[in-house]
């Protein structure tokens, strides 16, 4: 692993190209192991390791189409927002009102921003630049942002090669600040496939501010239409 | 009429073969109980209220209770829902002022998550303004509270969803065939932006209206506007005489909103929308309708009486949405109407305390200020 490494550096210094191209696209592994179409998520804010806020999610996605209902607390019950990648949408049922989000606002009120939660495709915002092996078993992918579009403008992953897996990431912002943490805790299902059921996310710019992520009853495939991950569909 | 409309959907609700034989039933419901007490600072030197004729008082309350419901079920793509959304509001805590209404109360069908059919009293959304929406003919949101839940519009509503739009055709029914409503609404949606054109049969009254919106990474933009060939403003007259909107000339009138939101960061922000009325006082028109009150204060409106109205504010919220403090102020540029209104919301699980005071800075205002404490549950 460590000469394929070696390989991938001197292939990006001296032509530049992409180092997926030699070996294993790590950027697809990442997100084919995040993805999935359905999930019940719980999330919960931490402030001085005191809950301060938590929120019930049904989370569905197809493809880069993403889109959430509130279920919990009942102040927010009946909220819905969606990401149909270049448009984010917030449905609220007291007045039955669609407005448009723009798409850096922070997630209500949490460590995560809309971003991190309605857009997470690697392979799609990342280029992969480096990578390194210190500790001989977990890899560090360093990976640069595409655009000044996407949130963070450098990515460190930590990628378990054994399980094709990532634990956990590091955001940079253009300036090389760490901006966030994020960790990933994995649970084996009854069919022996890995699913993700918990996500640490630290924002390290606040102090003792942190927001859990846990991930039940997930499905890799779920049967919505695509009309389902759209403005009309908001309001139904 | 309305006990007809309501026995239509109790009966399409227990018609439904859905809900003895289908598959994935659906329940869900929600109380929400609202407490709005009201300082009235009345302006006494309001020609309009003179010795208070209005008889405002100082102190007022409101305590209301929202029980929804919804029911429903789902059968291989075909899923039948009945939506009921009931009002119980009692003024000033007196027994004698309960009323009970229900806000919403529809059936819808939906097929496939694809075309939906529904029956009933719904709330209507049309518009992208935060404030103002004049492609919403029917109902106007309280600018000081745009999160107040809104009266339903009995309709017939067929909706066909795309994956780049939808289309929306609706009968609003009244007592004769002859006075029912139709419209027609083509909604867009591309990269950063929506869009939507429509039109409606209204009273034998045309309206086209548009609505469009960009939403970039920190801001969004936005406009709505239409024409109609009717008015619902009341004209001033020579000598202060009104002249009723019926009496108005038959011609086309305007009426456009735009606005644009800003994030600072996750804690900021702020928001300028601006309204056009083509319709409503021009500057020499203020100036006869000042001259001749309290003869015409039919024309007053709180906020604005002239063409042009500007609304500003900003946010400033706790990281974690538990707060939120806004400094709101609305301007006529022609009646030179001024109001100055600071709102903090609080938020905890399904508690919310929401205080705000609206305070008028014009003469014939009828009241100083008010100020609002609106305390809320979720259950």
């Amino acid at each position: 692993m460590k000469a394929l490494f070696i390989t991938i550096a001197i292939l990006y210094i001296s032509t530049n190209l992409s180092v997926q191209a030699a070996g294993p696209d790590f950027l697809a592994l990442i997100d084919k192991s995040l993805y999935v179409e359905y999930a019940g998520i719980r999330m919960e804010i931490y402030k001085n390791n005191k809950l301060i806020k938590y929120y019930g999610i049904e989370f569905y996605r197809k493809e880069a189409k993403m889109r959430m209902e509130f279920v919990e607390p009942a102040v927010e019950k009946g909220r819905r927002i969606l990401n149909d990648e270049s448009n984010m949408w917030m449905y609220m049922p007291r007045t039955s009102k669609v407005i448009k989000l723009p798409l850096r606002q922070a997630f209500m009120g949490s460590d995560a921003s809309n971003r991190d939660l309605m857009r997470i495709e690697f392979a799609k915002d990342y280029d992969l630049v480096a990578g390194e092996q210190p500790d001989g078993a977990i890899l560090q992918l360093e990976l640069k942002a595409k655009s000044l579009s996407v949130s963070y403008n450098k990515v460190v992953v930590f990628f378990d090669p054994k399980r094709n897996i990532p634990l956990g990431q590091k955001m940079f912002s253009l300036s090389g600040k760490l901006i966030k943490t994020i960790e990933y805790i994995y649970k084996e299902q009854p069919d022996n496939t890995l699913y993700m059921s918990e996500m640490i996310i630290k924002d390290e710019l606040m102090n003792n501010s942190f927001t859990k992520m846990y991930y039940e009853n997930c499905k890799r495939r779920q049967n919505k239409p695509d009309v389902f991950f759209t403005l009309g569909s908001l309001k139904q | 009429m309305k006990s007809v409309k309501y026995g239509i959907h109790i009966l399409l609700f227990s018609l439904s073969p859905l809900l003895s034989n289908g598959q994935s039933a659906i329940w869900e419901y929600l109380l929400i109980a609202e407490s709005k007490n009201q300082y009235n600072h009345r302006n006494k030197a309001s020609v309009i209220n003179k010795d208070n004729r209005m008889k405002i008082d100082e102190l007022s309350s409101t305590t209301e209770l929202y029980p929804i419901v919804t029911a429903g079920n789902e059968w291989d793509g075909l899923r039948n829902t009945l939506q009921a959304e009931g009002n119980m509001t009692n003024y000033n805590f007196d027994k004698d002022s309960v009323r009970f209404t229900f806000r919403e109360l529809y059936t819808r069908f939906s097929w496939k998550d694809r075309h939906h059919w529904t029956v009933g009293k719904k709330r209507l959304d049309w518009g992208t303004g935060m404030l103002w929406n004049p492609t919403n003919f029917y109902i106007q949101k309280d600018p000081f509270r745009t999160q107040n839940r809104l009266e339903g519009i009995f309709q017939l509503n067929y909706t066909c969803l795309f994956t780049a739009g939808s289309l929306e055709v609706y009968v609003f029914p009244e007592k004769k065939t002859k006075d029912f409503s139709y419209s027609l609404r083509y909604t867009y949606t591309g990269e950063r932006i929506d869009a939507s054109v429509s039109f409606l049969e209204y009273a034998r009254r045309q309206q086209i209206g548009y609505d469009i919106s960009y939403g970039g990474d920190r801001f969004t933009a936005y406009a709505e506007g239409v024409f109609r060939n009717y008015s619902r403003s009341y004209r001033v007259g020579k000598e202060g005489g009104l002249i009723p909107p019926r009496n108005r000339a038959a011609r086309f009138y305007s009426e456009i909103v735009s606005g644009a939101s800003y994030t600072f960061n996750a804690s900021s922000g702020a928001r300028l929308e601006y309204r056009f009325r083509e319709d409503y006082l021009n500057r020499e028109e203020v100036a006869d309708f000042k001259k001749y009150l309290p003869l015409n204060s039919i024309i007053y409106d709180p906020v604005s009486v002239g063409k042009h109205t500007l609304y500003a504010s900003a946010e400033i919220k706790d990281m974690y949405d538990r707060f939120n403090l806004q400094a709101r102020i609305f301007f006529d540029l022609f009646s030179n109407q001024l109001i100055v209104s600071p709102l903090f919301v609080w938020k905890k699980d399904n508690f919310q305390i929401e205080f705000s005071s609206v305070i008028f800075a014009d003469s014939p205002a009828v009241f100083k200020s008010q100020t609002t404490l609106l305390l809320s549950c979720h259950f």
